[in-house]
């Protein structure tokens, strides 16, 4: 379990982190999102000791991080600035992490390669950004770390080999109990693959939920009426967002879907059905709802 | 106990370790070609070249393994490659990206760092070493049979001083590395880090030097260990290139070994640096890396040496220009911190913003170097006139040798040197530092003291003096040891001779003679020869073989005369002198290691236990003249513009006697020589030929005097054409002709003495008083 006790960071003058509380439970998968500079990439670094906090704690499994090896040999940080060392191929990579972390695992390491289009007796300064991505990923699941910190880690890479990244990753979750903190500033990014999501601005977590539990809150619906529906009649919901098209109407509204659609059906509607609602869409609401404007954070 | 922990700390260390090496590889490679190029190859050339074995072109080095390029060029780059290569194995803690990922690694940060030093020392340490074995093979190969033990056991200890070197180099590297956040910086602080202290000692030293009278650096701090402050001029200390650097070999060690303790001093810093840079990385913030740093202590320490060197640089300049000026001196100094202070805050901070900010300590460091210069071009605050009283002064330390510069010698201070044959020799370095307890010679030394500050501090101006009076080329160090414990140690050159009058004294005085005569130390057995010269200079007798009764009286006679002489019997002896003894000694130091080599002793008109000695063992006769013998005089006006001066007290062992060519000239050939020897106006030598005056010259001459009455140096030539050596006419004794022709001389001399070098514009005043 990854700890957060009003963990602060300070550049200067200038607040990173302030007084931040997370928890993130061992084998879940955790979507941090931010706008740039909200924070993501410092916690980040705080969590896999690469920084020392200026005020606070950050614990993994109830122990401090910051120089403490062992745990650090369960930790793999992998940076949104990928850093490889120079004129290195990725053999010379490999080798490299093979003396650092105990967890490294040869076998993986080949058996990923014969799936990427990475030849490892190449230069990686000659590979492309999103082949520099895949390697990052493949270094970072080859060293089978418990915790696994990745900054925008999906960024650059082609939906092929994003979707087959995030099939690995939920192996090694369902297999080892991997815990994996992901930040992005794409929401959309997160959504199929993030069990637990946390929103983070000015240094602080203003939202911190379980993606179901977040869907389960709200229900979008199309409804077509003919004639129009007496507004005063939909009143009875709490709808928070609802837009009109002809006889169409999109309707966004807190509460649980059956009984809204159940109420519906009883103002008589040429249709009426229930849509999926995006994590963007929850969020938007969901961050309205605690008095923030989501544009302002998010996007 | 090998823990799990325990063993993927080890593991962990030395992966990395070899990653480091692997990755460094091309590194050694170049490097080591190079190394080749410039050691090896510059050697093979040299052994295989006819002219070497002509003995034109020489080894060097106490390996004997260099040649002239080698022991340039190698030790150069053997500083140049561990100084690049720590910078670029540190340079990832200045890398953002890379701290990324190296600082999220299961690894100490401290091993992190050791990792990449020590990788750095394996390489370049092997450059070095590979260097060194490949000549080592290649003098087997083409020097057979001429290593020797010695030799091969300095290479060895060679290639420790450059490890010991570049262990220093990459540790400054790495500690300044873990203060500074980026390259650029690792590399200037780094560099300024590895010279400023050599620089900046010497720039103190020597302004201090120029600036305030009685202070001498080499009172303060052997000029040569200033060299040690610094791994890169360390290794110039240390005696591995003496040869082609001249760097003295310290006392008691050979010359030509590096310095032991130099090494050991910076092996011993080197770690400390290492302990340190750990205990800094280890708490060094991350996000460090990229930033320029202008408010760290060791960005500000940076600033205060740069502006503090750049101070001394525009002091000097601005004083030059202005005629040695005191107060440009100090204008220079405050300009120069202010603008260089400025020009590396500009410079670290990438811009101009932080200018405002900065200006507090650089105006205050300009205000404290200005008033630093301030106080040492004003006398030190009082550091010039300082003068103890002889009641404060338990002991005086005094390096005046006596008028026959009686040296003492100790069998463990010497150098040594390798001769062509590979022989070690022996070169003992004389000692003439005499401790005075007695209050009278305390009281002298004193005098003195007073008195050359009296003379010397008006003129004293920037370390030059305005108006150069008549100086003497003696240097005399004090060294009082005060009551209360404490020291106070001065130091003056070119002391004026009225001042360097104060000290004839001592010449006389019982302690200091007990303590600097050899002739009180040694014992009839010390004695290896005994040589006798009558008045004119000539050796009329040499006792190879001596008779220890003979000896003992003669000792004890001179002792008892030697005390029993007045100032004036040396300074202006009434009647000629007999003659001279000089003794030559055995090397047989006694209980406290010290020896001497040389006694002399000049038989006044008052030595008549020596003389009855001599009388007794039938040897006085060695002190009579033949004077029909005698064909003629050699006179050359003893003339102290030429910077001779000495010591006031002149000898006939003053000057030595005329080479034994000089004699197997034709005559027409002498007077050329002489010309050239000694001086180039005819006004300045007289050939006395008459009888007359050859005879009026022997009963005028002296054998010891106080110069300033005007002298005139005499070299008696006989018929046997025994070499003499020079004996001494006062000039008031100079027969007519003589005097007259040294009148221009004797004037010019005068005036110099009584007016210095404005002596010119003295000359009628100068005229008129000698009429």
């Amino acid at each position: 379990m990854i700890k957060a006790t009003e963990l602060t960071k300070n550049f200067d003058e200038y607040i990173a982190l302030d007084k931040l509380n997370l928890q993130i439970d061992k084998g879940s998968l955790y979507g941090l999102v931010g706008t740039n500079g909200s924070g993501k990439s410092t916690l980040l670094r705080l969590i896999s000791g690469v920084y020392y906090p200026d005020g606070g704690t950050i614990e993994i499994d109830g122990a401090q991080v910051f120089e403490n090896i062992p745990l650090k040999d369960r930790v793999f940080f992998l940076s949104d600035d990928l850093y490889f060392l120079p004129q290195c191929t990725m053999n010379d990579m490999a080798a490299f992490y093979r003396s650092v972390y105990s967890g490294w695992s040869d076998e993986k390491f080949k058996n990923y390669l014969l799936h990427l289009p990475l030849d490892p007796k190449k230069r990686i300064s000659t590979f492309s950004k999103g082949m520099k991505r895949q390697a990052g990923l493949l270094f970072a699941l080859s060293c089978q770390p418990d915790v696994m910190l990745l900054d925008e880690a999906f960024d650059g890479l082609d939906p092929v080999v994003r979707g087959a990244f995030k099939k690995v990753i939920a192996e090694e979750m369902a297999d080892r109990e991997m815990t994996v903190l992901v930040s992005s500033h794409n929401l959309r990014e997160l959504e199929d693959m993030c069990d637990h999501v946390g929103v983070l601005h000015k240094g602080k977590v203003m939202l911190d939920k379980e993606i179901d539990e977040l869907k389960l809150g709200f229900c979008k619906v199309q409804a077509a009426f003919k004639p129009m529906v007496d507004p005063v009649k939909l009143e009875k919901l709490e709808i928070l967002q609802m837009d009109q098209t002809g006889s169409l109407l999109n309707l966004i509204i807190k509460g649980n879907r059956a009984s809204v659609l159940s109420y519906l059906q009883t103002l008589d509607p040429i249709f009426c059905e229930a849509v999926p609602l995006t994590l963007e869409e929850v969020f938007i609401h969901e961050m309205e709802a605690i008095g923030y404007d989501y544009k302002n954070i998010l996007l | 106990m090998i823990t799990r922990t325990s063993y993927y700390k080890a593991q962990r260390f030395w992966g990395l370790y070899r990653q480091c090496i692997r990755r460094n590889r091309g590194y050694f490679v170049l490097t080591t070609l190079i190394g080749i190029l410039f050691f090896p190859l510059q050697f093979f050339f040299t052994v295989t070249n006819p002219r070497f074995h002509e003995n034109s072109v020489w080894l060097l080095a106490p390996s004997q393994l260099h040649t002239a390029v080698s022991s340039i060029i190698f030790p150069l780059l053997v500083m140049l490659f561990p100084f690049i290569l720590s910078l670029m194995n540190v340079k990832y803690m200045h890398n953002k990206m890379a701290v990324d990922t190296y600082h999220a690694l299961p690894v100490t940060r401290e091993a992190l760092l050791l990792v990449n030093l020590s990788a750095t020392i394996t390489i370049t340490g092997a450059c070095v070493v590979i260097n060194y074995l490949l000549t080592m093979l290649l003098k087997v190969i083409y020097l057979p049979g001429t290593y020797t033990a010695y030799a091969v056991g300095m290479a060895f200890w060679e290639i420790f001083s450059f490890l010991v070197v570049q262990l220093a180099i990459i540790a400054i590297v790495g500690f300044v590395a873990v203060c500074v956040g980026n390259v650029f910086e690792n590399f200037v602080f780094s560099g300024i880090l590895l010279v400023f202290a050599p620089i900046c000692l010497a720039m103190t030293t020597g302004f201090m030097d120029s600036y305030l009278l009685g202070f001498s650096t080499e009172s303060f701090i052997k000029g040569e260990d200033i060299l040690l402050f610094s791994p890169i001029t360390m290794l110039y200390r240390s005696g591995l290139f003496e040869s082609l650097f001249g760097v003295r070999p310290i006392s008691g060690q050979q010359a030509g070994v590096p310095n032991l303790v130099g090494v050991l001093i910076w092996l011993v810093i080197a770690a400390a640096l290492l302990v340190v840079a750990c205990l800094i990385y280890s708490h060094r913030k991350s996000e460090a890396a990229g930033q320029n740093d202008t408010k760290g202590v060791l960005a500000i320490a940076i600033k205060l040496i740069v502006s503090f060197i750049a101070a001394g640089i525009f002091g000097a300049i601005f004083s030059s220009v202005y005629d040695s000026s005191r107060g440009m001196f100090v204008f220079g100094v405050c300009i120069g911190t202010l603008i260089v202070y400025f020009i590396a805050e500009v410079i670290l901070a990438r811009g101009f913003k932080t200018i405002l900010k900065a200006a507090p300590i650089g105006v205050g460091t300009m205000m404290l170097y200005g008033i630093l210069a301030a106080l040492l071009v004003t006398g030190g605050a009082g550091y010039q006139q300082r003068v103890p009283a002889v009641d404060q002064v338990a002991s005086v330390v005094i390096n005046y040798p006596d008028r026959f510069v009686h040296g003492s010698y100790h069998k463990d201070n010497y150098s040594t040197y390798t001769d062509q044959s590979g022989n070690l020799k022996k070169n003992y370095f004389a000692n003439y530092d005499v401790e005075l307890t007695s209050p009278e010679a305390i009281e002298i030394v004193q005098k003195f003291h007073q008195s050359a500050i009296q003379y010397m501090e008006p003129d004293f101006y920037g370390g030059t003096y305005d108006e150069y009076s008549a100086r003497s080329t003696v240097q005399i160090s004090l060294e009082y040891r005060l009551k209360s414990g404490g020291k106070l140690v001065r130091s003056y050159s070119s002391i004026p001779v009225e001042a360097l009058a104060a000290l004839m004294e001592l010449d006389v005085n019982e302690e200091y003679q007990q303590k600097t005569n050899p002739i009180f130390h040694i014992g009839p057995e010390d004695i290896e020869t005994i040589s006798i010269r009558n008045r004119i200079g000539e050796e009329t007798l040499l006792l190879k073989k001596v008779d220890q009764a003979f000896a003992k009286a003669l000792l004890e006679a001179l002792r008892a005369d030697i005390q029993a002489e007045t100032l004036s019997d040396i300074t202006s002896p009434a009647s000629p002198d007999f003659g001279s003894i000089s003794l030559t000694l055995q090397d047989t130091p006694d209980d406290n290691g010290v020896f001497y080599q040389q006694a002399y002793a000049i038989i006044g008109s008052g030595y008549e236990n020596t003389i009855r000695v001599l009388q007794q063992n039938g040897y006085s006769d060695a002190l009579e003249i033949d004077a029909d013998q005698v064909k003629l005089v050699y006179c050359e006006y003893y003339n102290t513009m030429y910077g001779r001066i000495s010591g006031n007290i002149l000898t006939m062992f003053s000057h030595g006697g005329v080479s034994e060519k000089f004699y197997d000239m034709p005559a027409a050939e002498r007077e050329k020589y002489y010309r050239s020897q000694y001086q180039s106006e005819k006004e300045y030598y007289y050939v006395v030929e008459s009888q007359a005056d050859i005879q009026a010259l022997l009963s005028s001459c002296r054998n010891q005097m106080d110069f300033r009455g005007g002298a005139i140096l005499c070299y008696f030539e006989t018929e046997d054409d025994m070499i003499p050596y020079p004996v001494l006419l006062p000039y008031n004794l100079a027969p007519a002709s003589v005097q007259l022709n040294f009148k221009d001389a004797y004037r010019d001399e005068m005036g110099y003495l009584l007016h210095g070098q404005s002596w010119y514009r003295e000359k009628e005043t100068v005229t008129a008083e000698l009429a």
